[in-house]
């Protein structure tokens, strides 16, 4: 169950991590590790999808301690991608809650009649 | 695993992707492994983080060949891509073989019905050429070297028809084969001549000996009266003919001669509109007289024109037939092309799935 969700939310959130700032790849596998459990080594791989898909583009900044970072930037494309996952996933999380709701008000119901009787 | 070794596993991974690629993806990682030394971390660390080199190569592979593949959507570029999701064994390659074995046929199928439309446009074509200018000859059948012989025999009744006359079993049998007059037959490599009662024949040698034979109740003999050695058959080698007559009961006549241009004798060219070289001579001005095929494979001089027709109905058939199965196979075609995208689309996102999980 875990694996099939964060499977569709990967994208969203390192879309919506280069929303907030521009940024680099070791960068961008430290801020989503700290929030989820994410293999560091499937974000390279992610970078490229994204970026197959023009939803990110990049561009080198030099560095005077190492070599050149890439740094990943949001693009319109990636922009309007992010805000129609948002919305999907805000109904998703909307849609989910209305039942698990429902069904401990169903079961509550149930229980009731059952008393009644 | 240190940096190096990972590096090195990485770049021999990716080997036949073009070297841009390959250094591009190389420095993208050395910057990933100073940025996490740079925030403390062993190269082993970082290394067992990033996961197993190889593996990741044959990922960015199928990731790559799949974008070149939807940018341009060609055999080649799909192969490559099938490929690389076979390397990561998650595509079962059995399936591959009939598939394989399915495509194989389509492209026979494919070649069949395209050349059969050809065939079919250029006979109908030929028809059109041939009814229009007369050219070319449809009832052309060269018959080779001039080796064999020209052998001349009486046609005889059928025994259990003693009944009848020679005469009249001829005419039965001139009846059924249309208003045919004595038949020439060609079996490799001789000429067989069958003369009917009451038809005659004059073979012209090319030195210019005239032999003029008859058939008279089922017997041949010489046409002034004269008896042959062998009064059943008379036969004179195809090379020494010049010129070769055959007059008809009814008065039809058949020529054939030798071309002086050539030097050959062009046995069934009848094309009696244009050719000088075997000149039929129908009796009626209506009438078209050919060497039509029948189903022995033997020529028949007969008075009936059929060939040039058989030719336009086989031709506009073959023409109609390849047409229709070439767009039946386009059709399957597209339906293969499609359902092989989409199949090597699931594959590749079963991939980014098993990625992430």
């Amino acid at each position: 169950m875990k694996i099939q969700l964060k499977k569709g939310t990967l994208d969203m959130c390192v879309l919506a991590l280069l929303a907030r700032k521009d940024s680099y790849s070791y960068e961008i596998a430290s801020n989503l590790a700290q929030g989820m459990d994410v293999s560091e080594g499937t974000i390279y791989p992610l970078m490229r999808r994204l970026q197959n898909e023009s939803w990110v583009s990049t561009y080198l900044v030099e560095s005077s301690s190492g070599p050149a970072r890439k740094y990943y930037r949001l693009t319109p494309e990636g922009q309007r991608e992010l805000a129609s996952m948002r919305q999907e996933w805000r109904e998703f999380v909307t849609e989910v809650e209305s039942v698990l709701n429902a069904q401990t008000t169903g079961s509550a119901t149930g229980l009731d009649e059952e008393v009644q009787k | 695993m240190n940096q190096k070794s990972f590096l090195d596993q990485l770049e021999r991974g990716l080997q036949d992707l073009p070297r841009d690629a390959i250094s591009e993806i190389l420095s993208d990682y050395t910057e990933y492994f100073h940025d996490a030394l740079s925030d403390g971390r062993s190269e082993q660390e970082i290394a067992a983080a990033l996961g197993d080199p190889r593996r990741l190569a044959r990922e960015l592979k199928v990731q790559m060949h799949y974008r070149t593949w939807e940018r341009e959507r060609n055999v080649s570029s799909l192969m490559r891509t099938i490929g690389a999701i076979a390397g990561l064994g998650v595509l079962n390659f059995i399936l591959a073989v009939p598939f394989m074995f399915y495509l194989c046929l389509l492209t026979c199928f494919m070649a069949v019905s395209v050349i059969c439309s050809i065939t079919g446009l250029i006979m109908v074509l030929m028809w059109g050429s041939h009814t229009a200018t007369g050219w070319p000859s449809l009832q052309t059948a060269n018959l080779g070297p001039d080796d064999g012989y020209v052998n001349i025999t009486a046609f005889q009744p059928d025994s259990d028809d003693s009944s009848k006359t020679a005469k009249e079993a001829a005419d039965a049998r001139r009846k059924e084969m249309g208003s045919a007059t004595s038949a020439l037959h060609y079996h490799m490599p001789d000429i067989e001549v069958e003369l009917r009662d009451g038809d005659q024949i004059k073979l012209t040698s090319r030195k210019g000996e005239v032999v003029a034979l008859k058939s008279e109740h089922g017997h041949l003999q010489r046409a002034d009266g004269g008896k042959l050695e062998d009064d059943d058959s008379y036969s004179m080698r195809r090379r020494e003919i010049g010129k070769l007559n055959v007059v008809t009961a009814d008065g039809d006549t058949v020529q054939i001669e030798r071309d002086a241009k050539t030097g050959h004798i062009d046995w069934f060219s009848m094309d009696h509109a244009g050719v000088a070289s075997a000149i039929v001579v129908p009796k009626r001005a209506d009438d078209t007289v050919q060497l039509v095929m029948d189903d022995d494979d033997d020529f028949h001089v007969m008075t009936r024109a059929s060939t040039p027709k058989k030719v336009l109905g086989f031709g506009l058939a073959l023409l109609v037939g390849g047409v229709v199965c070439f767009i039946l196979l386009l059709w399957l075609v597209r339906i293969t092309w499609r359902g092989t995208v989409s199949f090597v689309r699931w594959q590749f996102g079963r991939i980014q799935d098993a990625r992430t999980a």
